[in-house]
């Protein structure tokens, strides 16, 4: 009796408190709903996956009310079976009328639908894609006419939108600002045993080129451009004719020419494209100038504001899993040569991994998957953007699951052939469904995250309602009870669709504002609109009007904005005509017709703000590219990282001819000399030929000093020589010193000892106080052996000869793989200390007493990282030196923090003589070797013996695959931290880190400046890099393009814009120093095969 | 996979009794037959299961030359391997050679659990024939013993080292490799060259003729070449077409749908001929040391044809024929059968196909007419031969008939096999 009570007790708390917070969404059963539609796939022995790629891509869903009662209907496609209409009724019931209604698709495999009033008669008209089956006449497209009583006529031919084509789904939107709305046709072309083939041929010019089909019947993508109310296929005259995959399309102006633009996403080795409208119904390709890198196997896509900053940022989903084991079951990224080649042929560089695009406003995209932590969610199809928590920022929806894991390594390599075999035996659906059963198949949850307002998104599914099981694909989002939030609506293969119920109103959680469009005659819906929110908190929002987003499917025809607790917000409304109009003051909570006619001639014109970097490459003459010897790292290393032989140029600056104008050096790599650079009174620069360089170009440079070596007065070169290319010991790393001859000849001096190691890092200062200049000299890594620890050297000047005292200092040869240093008193004791990060490095700082350094660094706590640069000043106006680390950044697939380390073992396991080097990283508590086994069992193929399949590897830790004996021989390595970071001096030495905020975590920092750029008495930062070397399955760093951060005193320090600081510095970028040309402050930035590229700081920006 | 080969050699071959298990070369055989299908489910490149079927062999031969004066040991002959430390004993030789051909099988290959499930079989029926338990497990223990020796000298063979190296980089120079569709794999095994060999003083003993030079122009030999397998292949009839599959031995073949690839399992080129090699054996009923010369000799044969083939491969670095044709006859074109992922000449299977021909031919009685019922296991019907020769012309002019190979290439290579073949033989068979 007395368990009963508590029983009971217990299940009231339990209600109560689910009373007062709801979780984000309640699914709605359909036996609740009365939406029993299943996209049930069958297959047989004569379509199934085998036969066709793209069988099991799902159907999608579009979300509209058909007959103008207020409440929004959904229309779902069934690939094998009939389409489903259903009336919405209220109260989330709804009713089937498909038959009634006479919109069932017909025959054929349905893949895409939209809505869309296409004979502007104020009633949603529905139009449906067809693919995968042979028969052209199965795969017509159907365009039903609203009625208005509740039936449809089908007129695609009508229309002239009766296209054959395999297609996935159409955009409509005027396309030309002509007023009328046009159709982008997304398909794909019949062909599909060509998705994955490359092949070269040599064009008319005679260069070899990837091969494209321009034959018209393999031509996928079809443009419609209509011409009263009669769509005329344009495709080839719009120049759209490519063969691409296409799985989903943008549609939106990206330029800001206020013409619509085209991105297409598209699957398998065919790369992303953007297709810039040239203002005369003709389109150009441009991605690349716009975007890095793509996603391999595009697939669905969103573009919306994610940070508000006004510029509408893109996201596009790939297949790629989370989880280490489904990483390590499934295929994984082809092999670097592949990789080479697509980008050697103008396939671009494209990752198996999501982008997030974030929009840096001007024109150019980073992708900030990894910053954002929503780079890997399975094999993903439909992404939405929407503000589902109405708290202002727009949080993150996506679809995932794939009926059969057509990609189990495993399945693959030992099981389909005899599936294969099998399948062709059998006799109707039963019998070749139980066959292919025998394809490995899960059903996944889907994903949500939270959009945290930084930048980054935080996985909630499970605490979210939206965690069932799915195979989910076509996903839409739209307010079905007509109380302020965004319910979601999912088509899922082979069980009944998500009707997701949003709670946010019901728990009173955040406010909106609500608008529907009417356009124009021939636009009634506004496609195209956009409209900016101001609320009273001072936060701008923006969206664009077009509901064709996501996957297969049409959203809610109306725009959706959450407002948290704000009161009220002004609103502005563009028209695609270039109308708009003000709305001062609008309260929350409302829904609002924006009418065109309430539009005026547009008001403000953009005013151009003085930036404060100009680049002024081109007037200083200086026409320099870092050209690179062909070596891949990977090639000796399965296992790496990333590569070392791409570390140049370095460059520094220095007055070397004496005629106090500054002039640089810039390393070259093997084969490749380096150069000197004088400056003349314009502030040109010019070459000086030195003949000794053209002797030493057998060495990559990785840094370089100019100092007076020799007490001369005059500017001596110290250059090291670094790479990966040569073995360790065949005596090609050697430190080399030119001297000066006061007039900027150099010759190679013999100054200095044979000293031999592969390096980068140079501190150069007279550390004992004896009058002259002293080397610290960091090695990089051991050739060939990453792993090893490479030799660091300290050399002690005497009279112009350099003597390693190395010895004076044990712990200084062996630090660890050194990337930066620096000499600074961080004590202030008046003598200048060794500061020196590095890879899988603490900050770590020899302490210099009386000239004498300590034999045993200080090394911080939780400062271990992979640590590109270090500088160092006075950042809070304290008298003390502070420090800036530079590390590869949060926008990086290797996560650690102290709680979870990253963590690498290196030895020779094998006993083979290579250096086996394996890296862990933890998921859900568990550290894993991150290698796919693949890559693992070509570096350790003993392994195979172990791991016979990809099931035994993918949940193999470090302890199952190494004995307890071997791991205790390895070399371990850690790393707690891949922050941008400030370290903080409390006055004698001890620093506190504070990491940079989020925009400053979005690139890996190999160089960096601090100064008072904008004379405010604050020290401000500006940071620069990228890494362009890393192993393919991670993809390129890339997203960097220069940050100037303003400090805001007390070492804080607050991001700008680039479309304000103007400091734009894409690429690979290396190595950066100040320079006066002409009198003018300036930098320069070295990229690896990349350009050297100088920008000035202008006297408006101060 | 596996259990569809087992069950056709089962069917094969049902006819041979069990009954007098290790009395003539019969274990030998299944040995062999065992050990092409791990190969297979291990997925191994030709050149490395060139390997694999050879040191298992040689460590039979040894065992079994103790005690057979008819049997001379390799170890002068291979000049690098040491007389098994082993005194004669009073145990069953053929079962201590069947077990020191499995211990260095399992050490080879990776599916090890495959060859210890065939020990366990051949154990059961050494059981059902009641041969003393004692006298097994001695025999038993003295080939394993016999094993680690051999494996002692394997372990010499630069195997790991090779394995470590850099993995093929791609040639700028003009008319180089390129990898090819589906997978683009990178070029397999590009160090085998470095590999120990057995009989030859180097793998660059025996070299073919150079390649003819690469060409892009119309008049030029290459070109001529090209165009001759662009136009077979447009032009292939049901004979031409069932030749091109019938050798189409190769263990990485994959096919690519959109997103879904799968691989194929098949022999390799080199396990072809061990299997025409044991269908010989069975047919002519040869004894315990007949059986295990064959064996011997073929797969050091073959062993040294893929080290001489392999170093001349990545020496020449040859074009694939689907590349230049696509490049300057017809940007889509598709060879017949998958491109094998390393360089065109000479021909594995021409050189490989010429070499165990020529040594088969000597071993064997002649004249020799045989059905080949190798490819079976995919559903191929078995082709009848009047003569080795014939069949290893027929596996050679197959990869022409396929689009992966030049002309030049199946000539020179199976010139450049039958000169390892009689080199092998006046090596090993004909030494005195």
């Amino acid at each position: 009796m007395r368990k009963t009570i508590l029983f009971f007790h217990g299940l009231l708390l339990l209600s109560g408190f689910a009373g007062k917070t709801q979780s984000l969404f309640t699914l709605i059963k359909s036996e609740e709903s009365g939406i029993n539609f299943i996209n049930t796939i069958e297959e047989t022995a004569a379509f199934n996956n085998f036969t066709y790629g793209y069988l099991y891509n799902g159907g999608g869903v579009a979300i509209g009310d058909i007959n103008n009662d207020g409440l929004s209907d959904l229309y779902f496609t069934g690939n094998m079976v009939s389409n489903k209409l259903y009336l919405n009724l209220g109260n989330f019931k709804f009713k089937d009328i498909t038959e009634s209604a006479g919109v069932s698709g017909g025959q054929g495999y349905h893949t895409g639908v939209t809505m869309v009033d296409i004979n502007h008669d104020g009633l949603l008209d529905i139009y449906v894609c067809k693919s995968a089956y042979n028969n052209a006449e199965q795969r017509r497209n159907v365009l039903y006419i609203n009625n208005g009583n509740f039936t449809f006529t089908e007129q695609a031919k009508k229309y002239g939108i009766d296209d054959a084509s395999y297609s996935t789904q159409a955009y409509f939107y005027d396309m030309d600002l002509d007023g009328d709305l046009d159709l982008f046709l997304l398909n794909h072309p019949p062909d599909m045993n060509y998705a994955n083939r490359i092949q070269l041929s040599y064009d008319k010019t005679n260069s070899l080129v990837a091969y494209k089909d321009s034959a018209r019947s393999n031509v996928s993508f079809r443009y419609y451009e209509n011409i009263n109310d009669v769509f005329k296929d344009k495709t080839m005259e719009a120049g759209l004719g490519t063969h691409a995959f296409g799985l989903s399309a943008i549609i939106d102006d990206f330029n800001d020419d206020g013409y619509p633009d085209i991105y297409t996403c598209n699957d398998y080795h065919v790369p992303d494209y953007l297709f810039i409208n040239n203002k005369d119904k003709t389109f150009t390709n441009k991605a690349d100038e716009y975007f890095n890198h793509y996603s391999y196997s595009s697939m669905g896509s969103d573009y919306a504001d994610i940070n508000n900053d006004g510029f509408l940022d893109l996201i596009v989903t790939d297949m790629s899993p989370e989880s280490f084991k489904r990483r390590k079951q499934l295929k994984g990224s082809g092999n670097y040569d592949n990789f080479n080649k697509r980008i050697q042929y103008g396939l671009g560089c494209q990752y198996d991994k999501n982008v997030l695009q974030l929009n840096n406003g001007n024109h150019t995209y980073s992708d900030i998957s990894y910053l954002a932590g929503v780079a890997f969610t399975d094999w993903s199809w439909a992404p939405l953007l929407a503000d589902f928590d109405n708290d202002g920022l727009k949080d993150l929806y996506v679809t995932n699951g794939y009926m059969r894991d057509v990609t189990d390594m495993d399945f693959m390599m030992y099981n389909a052939d005899s599936v294969k075999k099998e399948l062709n035996k059998t006799t109707g659906s039963t019998d070749a469904m139980k066959v292919l059963s025998a394809i490995p198949s899960y059903r996944l949850k889907n994903y949500y995250f939270k959009n945290n307002g930084n930048l980054t998104f935080n996985g909630q599914v499970e605490n979210s309602g939206l965690d069932q099981l799915s195979w989910s694909n076509g996903a839409v989002y739209g307010d079905l009870d007509n109380d302020g939030d965004l319910e979601l609506i999912v088509n899922n293969v082979s069980q009944p669709p998500f009707i997701y119920r949003n709670n946010t109103s019901e728990n009173k959680a955040g406010k909106f504002i609500r608008f529907k469009l009417r356009g124009d005659q021939e636009n009634p819906e506004g496609i195209g609109a956009i409209i900016e929110i101001e609320t009273g908190d001072g936060k701008k929002q923006i969206q664009h009007f077009n509901p064709d987003k996501g996957y297969l499917s049409c959203n809610e025809w109306a725009v959706h904005f959450g407002v948290g607790a704000n009161e009220n917000a002004k609103v502005k409304i563009f028209w695609p005509n270039g109308l708009e109009q003000v709305i001062p003051e609008l309260p929350s909570n409302n829904l609002l017709t924006l009418d065109i006619i309430n539009a005026n001639e547009k008001t403000n014109s953009l005013i151009n703000k003085a930036k404060v970097f100009k680049d002024i490459t081109k007037e200083t003459n200086v026409n320099h590219i870092q050209k690179e010897n062909t070596y891949i790292d990977f090639k000796l290393e399965p296992l790496l990282p990333h590569q070392f032989s791409l570390l140049g140029p370095c460059i520094d600056v220095a007055d070397v001819n004496g005629d106090s104008l500054d002039d640089f050096f810039v390393g070259g790599s093997i084969g490749n000399a380096s150069s000197i650079y004088v400056q003349d009174e314009e502030g040109k620069f010019s070459i000086m030929k030195q003949p000794a360089f053209n002797l030493d170009m057998k060495f990559e440079d990785t840094g370089s000093k100019l100092f007076d070596a020799d007490n001369d007065g005059d500017q001596d070169l110290l250059v090291v020589s670094g790479g990966n290319e040569y073995p360790d010991n065949a005596s090609m790393y050697p430190v080399r010193i030119y001297s000066n001859d006061g007039k900027g000849n150099f010759t190679k001096s013999t100054a200095i000892e044979n000293i031999n190691t592969s390096s980068k890092a140079i501190a150069v200062d007279d550390y004992d106080k004896d009058g002259d200049l002293d080397v610290f000299i960091g090695g990089r890594v051991v050739p060939g052996h990453y792993g090893l620890i490479p030799e660091s050297y300290l050399l002690k000047n005497s009279k112009g000869r350099f003597t390693d005292v190395s010895n004076t200092v044990p712990a200084i040869s062996n630090i660890g793989m050194v990337t930066d240093a620096i000499w600074c008193d961080v004590d202030a004791d008046g003598w200048k200390d060794l500061v020196l990060v590095g890879e899988w490095m603490p900050l770590t700082i020899f302490k210099n007493k009386n000239g004498i350094l300590d034999s045993v660094p200080v090394k911080f706590e939780n400062t271990y990282g992979w640590w590109n640069a270090i500088a160092a000043k006075d950042l809070d106006g304290d008298g003390d030196i502070d420090l800036v680390g530079g590390n590869i950044s949060a926008n990086s697939r290797y996560k650690c923090n102290a709680q979870y380390p990253m963590t690498m073992v290196a030895s020779d396991f094998d006993n083979n003589g290579s250096t086996d080097c394996v890296i862990s990283l933890f998921q859900e508590g568990i550290s894993y070797p991150i290698a796919l086994r693949d890559n693992m069992l070509d570096q350790m193929l003993f392994l195979k013996k172990k791991y016979l399949r990809y099931k035994n590897y993918s949940t193999a830790k470090l302890t199952d695959m190494f004995t307890a004996e071997q791991l205790s021989k390895a070399k371990k390595f850690q790393a707690n931290t891949i922050a941008n970071t400030t370290f903080i001096n409390s006055g004698i030495g001890v620093f506190t880190p504070q990491y940079l905020s989020t925009k400053a975590q979005i690139f890996p920092a190999n160089a960096i400046l601090i100064d008072d750029y904008n004379k405010d008495g604050n020290m401000d930062l500006l940071l620069a890099g990228n890494d362009y070397s890393t192993e393919v399955e991670s993809g390129r760093n890339d997203a960097g393009i220069g940050l100037m951060l303003y400090g805001t005193g007390d070492a804080k320090f607050k991001s700008v814009p680039v479309t304000e600081s103007g400091f734009y510095i894409p690429g690979d970028v290396k190595f950066m120093e100040k320079i006066t040309i002409k009198n003018k402050p300036c930098i320069i930035v070295g990229k690896n095969k990349g350009a050297i590229q100088i920008v000035e700081l202008t006297q408006e920006g101060n | 996979m596996g259990r569809i080969l087992i069950a056709f050699i089962l069917f094969s071959f049902c006819s041979i009794s069990f009954a007098s298990n290790m009395e003539n070369g019969n274990y030998l055989i299944r040995c062999n037959e065992k050990l092409v299908e791990v190969v297979m489910e291990d997925l191994l490149t030709p050149p490395v299961a060139s390997r694999v079927h050879v040191y298992p062999n040689i460590a039979a031969y040894e065992v079994l030359c103790i005690a057979n004066p008819k049997l001379l040991s390799l170890s002068g002959a291979i000049k690098h391997l040491p007389k098994l430390n082993l005194e004669r004993a009073d145990i069953n030789y053929s079962i201590a050679a069947e077990f020191a051909f499995t211990t260095v099988a399992k050490k080879l290959v990776f599916s090890e659990y495959m060859i210890s499930d065939f020990e366990n079989v051949e154990l059961e029926k050494l059981k059902k024939e009641n041969i003393d338990t004692i006298l097994v497990n001695l025999s038993k223990a003295y080939g394993i013993n016999a094993g680690k020796q051999i494996i002692d000298w394997i372990l010499k063979d630069n195997y790991i080292q090779v394995k470590a190296m850099e993995r093929y980089v791609l040639n700028e120079k003009e008319g180089c490799w390129r990898p090819t569709a589906p997978e683009y794999t990178i070029g397999i095994e590009p160090h085998w060259n470095l590999m120990r060999s057995l009989v030859t003083d180097s793998s660059s003993q025996i070299k073919p003729i150079p390649n003819i030079a690469y060409s892009e122009k119309k008049k030029s030999e290459y070109y001529k070449n090209a165009l001759a397998v662009y136009t077979t292949s447009n032009s292939m009839d049901t004979t031409k077409k069932m030749i091109a599959q019938f050798w189409d031995c190769n263990p990485n073949i994959s096919f690519s749908k959109g997103h879904l690839t799968y691989f194929v399992h098949k022999i390799s080129p080199g396990g072809h001929w061990i299997l025409i090699t044991g269908q010989a054996c069975r047919n002519l009923n040869f004894d315990e040391a007949k059986t295990t010369q064959t064996y011997t000799l073929l797969t050091i044969g073959l062993f040294e044809a893929f080290l001489s083939c392999w170093s001349e491969k990545y020496r020449s670095e040859s074009m694939r024929p689907e590349t230049y044709i696509n490049r300057l006859i017809d940007p889509k074109w598709l060879p017949y059968i998958q491109t094998p992922p390393f360089p065109e000449y000479t021909s594995g299977h021409s050189v490989i196909s010429s070499t165990s021909a020529t040594i088969l031919t000597q071993i064997i009685p002649q004249p020799y007419t045989f059905t080949d019922s190798s490819e079976m296991y995919i559903d191929l019907p078995p082709r009848k031969f009047n003569s080795f020769k014939e069949a290893a012309n027929e596996a050679s002019l197959s990869r022409f008939y396929g689009g992966i190979h030049y002309m030049p290439s199946l000539d020179n290579g199976l010139k450049q096999g039958a000169e390892i073949g009689k080199f092998v033989l006046q090596k090993i068979y004909y030494r005195k």
